[in-house]
C-alpha cells in the first residue's frame, strides 16, 4: 500500500444496505479549521446527518474520525471519536475512545468512516488496506463482548487487528448502549452502541499496513521524549501509573463531592474497600492504550465467578461511583464484577450506575415496588440486585426494560414523582460527582455539549486551592485574558473563564486524538496549546500556532452548539436539576458541608460563560461570532438534504 | 531538555515526604512508612498511602475521628 499524507482526510461511506463504500477525500482546509476526531466529527454530522432525523432509523449516520494526531509519533495518540444523533438525548451523540482502534484505522487508509443505512441482516466489517468488506454476523448476534472478541479475533487469526464490537445492550437497542474497543476501551456516552445496533451491525475489525509519514521525525521524537517526560514525571501520573483513575475517589471521597445513594448524601463512610489502594490484591498489572507511557490502567482477575477465565481492566473512577457510593454498595468484588457486566453487555458504565441509583431511590420512596422490579429487592447495598439489574437492562426485562430508555423516557413512563429524583442533564446522567460545593464543576456539566459530562469541560485543578499565580499561567493563554480568576473552589467568580478554557481545550485534544491525561486535566504542568502547536507542526507539518489551535478549538466547540441548537437546545437546557439548588449536602469535610448552590449566582456564572463564547443571552452565536469563526450559514437546516 | 515540572517532581528518595492535608491545605511531613497521620495544623487524623518512597498520599480519613460522623448510619 503506498503512503499518504498525515493531513489528508481519508473518508469511506459504507452502505450497509446496498454493502458498498466509496472513498472520499475531504476538503485539505477542512484539516486547519476542523483538525479531525471529535471536531471534525461535528462538521461531518452537520453534513451526513438529515436535521431531526430518527437517532435509530437508517438516515442516522454513525461516524468514527480519527483524531490529526491519532498514530503518530506524538504521545498517547491512541483517541478516535464517535459521532450520531445520540438517541439517549436527542442532541449530539458524541464519544471517545482510546485503545488501538483509532491508530489502526489510519494505518487501514481511513481517518474517518461514515456509515449509513440499516443492513437486512446482522453484519460485521472488516477494513483494511483501503477497503470495507461485509461478512455475515448472525451467529455473532447475541453473543456478548467478550465471545464476540474471542469469535472474531479465531475467525480472522490476526492478533494485530483491532475490533470494535457491541453487545447485547447495543442489539436491544439500550438507549445508553456502548461501543467496545476491547475488554474495556469503550464509547461510552451518549448511546452510539444502540446506533450501531439499529444498523444491524455486529462489529468492525479494523487492519491497516499502511504508514503516517511523519513531517519532521527527528524533531517530533526529540519533541515528544520532552512532553513524555512533563507528564510521566507529574506526582498525579505517578499516582495513576499504580492505582489508575481510581486514585479520585480517595480525595473526592474524603471531601464529600462523591454522589451517595443516588443524590441523598454527598460520601460513603467507611468505605475502605472502594479505596483504590483495594484493588491492589486483584491487579496483575497495569495496561495502557497505543502510544502512552502512563499506563492508568489496572489489568485484573478474579478467582471465582462467571469472569474467573477472562481479564479485566480498570475500574476507572466512575465504576467505584457507578457500582459503589451511587448503589450504597462497599465492595470492590462488586465494583469489579459489574465492571466486567457492564464491559460485556456492552452498557455506559455511568449511565447505567446512576439509572439503578435513581431507581434505587424511587424503589426507597414507594414509587417503584417489587411488582415493577421483578421481584427484585432494590434496597441500597443489594450487590446481587445492582448486578441483576444490569442484565435486566440489557436484556430489557422488568424494570430494565424501563430504565433502558434513559432518564427522561423512564421518568416519564414511571410517573408520579420519578424526575424529582433523577440527576441528569439534557438527558443524560452525571457522573457520580457531587457538584454542590464546587461551582465551577457544576457549570461545566449544566453547559457540556452532550449532556452532564465531566469529560467535556471540568476544570480539575480548581480543587486544588493552587496558587493564584499558578492558575493565572494556566488560564490567561493563549488569547491573553484579562478578566477575573479566582482559586477559591467554592467561588462562582471567574469560574466560566475556567469552564470555557477547558472546553476548548479539551476539544482540541479530542480534535487531535491525544488522551486527557496528557493536558491540563489533572495537573496544571501537562502540556497545553503551547505543547501542542510543536506537536502538530513537528508530525503533520501544519503551522498552527497555539492561538490558532485555540480558535480552532473554539470554532469546534461553537459548531457542536449549533448542531444542538437545531435540536431544540434553549438556555433552560444548560441547567441543572432542583436538587442541586435546594437540599444541601449533609456530609464531608466543612468546606464541603451544608452547601447547595444559589440559583442567582449559577444562572450569572451560565450568562458570563455565554459572554466570554460570542454567545447571546440564549446561548445562540451571534452574527460577529459565526463570522468570525467562518461558521456563517451553518444554524438552522444544516443539512436538510441528508449528506451527499 | 528537561520541564520544570519534571525536575520538581522526578523521584528522590533522599527529599522529605511531605503531604497535604485534604481539610486545610496545610502541608505536613509524616513519619517515614506510616499509614496514619495527624495534620499539625487542623488536627484531623489521616490514612496515608505511599506511592514510593519519597512521595506519600493521603488515603481518607481516620472515621472514627472525622467531625460530624456521630449520627451517620448509612
Amino acid at each position: 500500500m503506498s503512503q499518504v499524507s498525515v493531513t489528508s482526510q481519508r473518508l469511506a461511506v459504507i452502505d450497509l444496505e446496498r454493502r458498498t463504500f466509496r472513498v472520499e477525500q475531504l476538503d485539505p482546509q477542512l484539516t486547519s479549521r476542523f483538525l479531525g476526531g471529535r471536531g471534525l466529527a461535528a462538521r461531518l454530522l452537520m453534513q451526513y446527518a438529515p436535521r431531526g432525523c430518527d437517532p435509530l432509523g437508517p438516515e442516522n449516520p454513525l461516524i468514527i474520525s480519527a483524531g490529526l494526531l491519532t498514530g503518530t509519533m506524538a504521545s498517547a495518540s491512541a483517541r478516535v471519536n464517535f459521532a450520531a444523533r445520540s438517541p439517549l438525548t436527542g442532541l449530539l451523540g458524541s464519544s471517545n475512545m482510546g485503545g488501538g482502534f483509532g491508530p489502526e484505522l489510519r494505518w487501514a487508509g481511513f481517518e474517518h468512516l461514515v456509515i449509513r443505512g440499516r443492513a437486512s441482516e446482522p453484519l460485521w466489517l472488516y477494513v483494511r488496506d483501503g477497503k470495507v468488506e461485509f461478512f455475515p454476523a448472525a451467529r455473532l448476534w447475541g453473543q456478548g463482548v467478550y465471545q464476540t472478541r474471542r469469535s472474531l479475533y479465531a475467525e480472522i487469526a490476526d492478533p494485530r487487528a483491532q475490533v470494535l464490537c457491541i453487545g447485547p445492550a447495543g442489539e436491544n437497542q439500550v438507549r445508553f448502549a456502548c461501543i467496545m474497543g476491547g475488554i474495556k476501551s469503550a464509547a461510552g456516552r451518549t448511546g452510539m452502541g444502540a446506533v450501531m445496533g439499529s444498523k444491524n451491525l455486529k462489529a468492525i475489525v479494523c487492519r491497516g499496513r499502511g504508514d503516517l509519514p511523519i513531517a519532521r521525525p527527528e524533531k517530533a521524537l526529540e519533541y515528544n521524549r520532552r512532553v513524555i517526560g512533563q507528564v510521566v514525571s507529574s506526582k498525579v501520573s505517578r499516582v495513576m501509573q499504580r492505582w489508575g483513575t481510581a486514585f479520585i475517589f480517595d480525595v473526592t471521597n474524603t471531601t464529600g463531592l462523591v454522589r451517595t445513594r443516588n443524590f441523598q448524601y454527598n460520601q460513603l463512610p467507611r468505605s475502605e474497600d472502594l479505596e483504590c489502594e483495594a484493588m491492589e490484591p486483584y491487579s496483575q498489572s497495569m495496561a495502557a492504550c497505543f502510544g502512552c507511557q502512563v499506563h492508568c490502567r489496572h489489568r485484573y482477575r478474579l478467582a471465582s465467578g462467571p469472569y474467573r477465565d477472562f481479564w479485566g481492566q480498570g475500574p476507572e473512577y466512575s465504576s467505584l461511583g457507578a457500582f459503589g457510593t451511587e448503589v450504597g454498595c462497599r465492595s470492590m468484588r462488586t465494583v469489579l464484577e459489574c465492571n466486567h457486566l457492564v464491559n460485556d453487555l456492552g452498557l455506559d458504565t455511568i449511565e447505567t450506575g446512576s439509572m439503578i441509583a435513581w431507581a434505587m431511590e424511587l424503589y426507597e420512596k414507594g414509587i417503584l415496588t417489587r411488582a415493577d422490579t421483578g421481584g427484585l429487592e432494590l434496597g441500597w447495598g443489594n450487590d446481587r440486585a445492582v448486578a441483576e439489574m444490569i442484565r435486566q437492562i440489557a436484556y430489557r426485562r422488568h424494570l430494565g426494560d424501563i430504565l433502558a430508555r434513559g432518564p427522561l423516557p423512564a421518568a416519564e413512563a414511571i410517573g408520579k414523582d420519578s424526575r424529582r429524583y433523577l440527576i441528569q442533564v439534557k438527558g443524560m446522567s452525571s457522573l457520580h460527582s457531587d457538584e454542590r460545593p464546587t461551582p465551577s464543576l457544576a457549570l461545566n456539566i449544566a453547559v457540556a455539549s452532550r449532556g452532564a459530562d465531566h469529560l467535556r469541560g471540568r476544570p480539575a485543578i480548581d480543587l486544588y486551592n493552587l496558587p493564584l499565580d499558578l492558575l493565572e499561567k494556566v488560564y490567561r493563554r493563549p488569547d491573553g485574558y484579562d478578566g477575573p480568576l479566582v482559586n477559591d473552589w467554592t467561588s462562582y467568580r471567574g469560574k466560566a473563564r475556567m469552564v470555557m478554557w477547558q472546553e476548548i481545550l479539551y476539544m482540541l485534544v479530542d480534535s487531535l486524538g491525544i488522551c486527557k491525561f496528557h493536558t491540563v486535566f489533572f495537573s496544571p504542568n501537562h502540556p497545553a496549546f503551547e505543547e501542542f502547536s510543536q506537536l502538530v507542526e513537528y508530525n503533520t507539518g501544519l503551522e498552527l500556532s497555539a492561538r490558532q489551535l485555540w480558535t480552532a478549538g473554539w470554532r469546534c466547540c461553537v459548531l457542536e452548539r449549533i448542531y444542538n441548537l437545531d435540536h431544540g437546545l434553549a438556555r433552560d437546557d444548560d441547567w441543572l436539576p432542583d436538587r442541586f439548588f435546594d437540599e444541601p449536602t449533609p456530609l464531608g469535610l466543612p468546606v464541603a458541608r451544608g452547601k447547595c448552590l444559589d440559583r442567582e449566582k449559577f444562572a450569572a456564572m451560565v450568562s458570563e460563560y455565554y459572554r466570554l463564547y460570542g454567545l447571546d443571552r440564549d446561548g445562540r452565536p451571534s452574527p460577529e461570532l459565526l463570522n468570525r469563526l467562518g461558521l456563517s450559514g451553518q444554524l438552522a437546516g444544516h443539512a436538510a438534504g441528508g449528506g451527499q | 531538555m528537561m520541564a520544570a515540572a519534571e525536575k520538581k517532581n522526578r523521584p528522590d528518595p533522599g527529599r522529605q515526604v511531605r503531604v497535604r492535608c485534604l481539610a486545610c491545605f496545610a502541608r505536613f511531613v509524616p513519619s517515614p512508612a506510616s499509614d496514619r497521620a495527624r495534620c499539625p495544623a487542623c488536627g484531623l487524623w489521616w490514612r496515608l498511602a505511599w506511592v514510593g518512597e519519597d512521595f506519600a498520599k493521603i488515603r481518607g480519613p481516620v472515621w472514627e475521628s472525622f467531625p460530624g460522623m456521630e449520627d451517620v448510619d448509612i
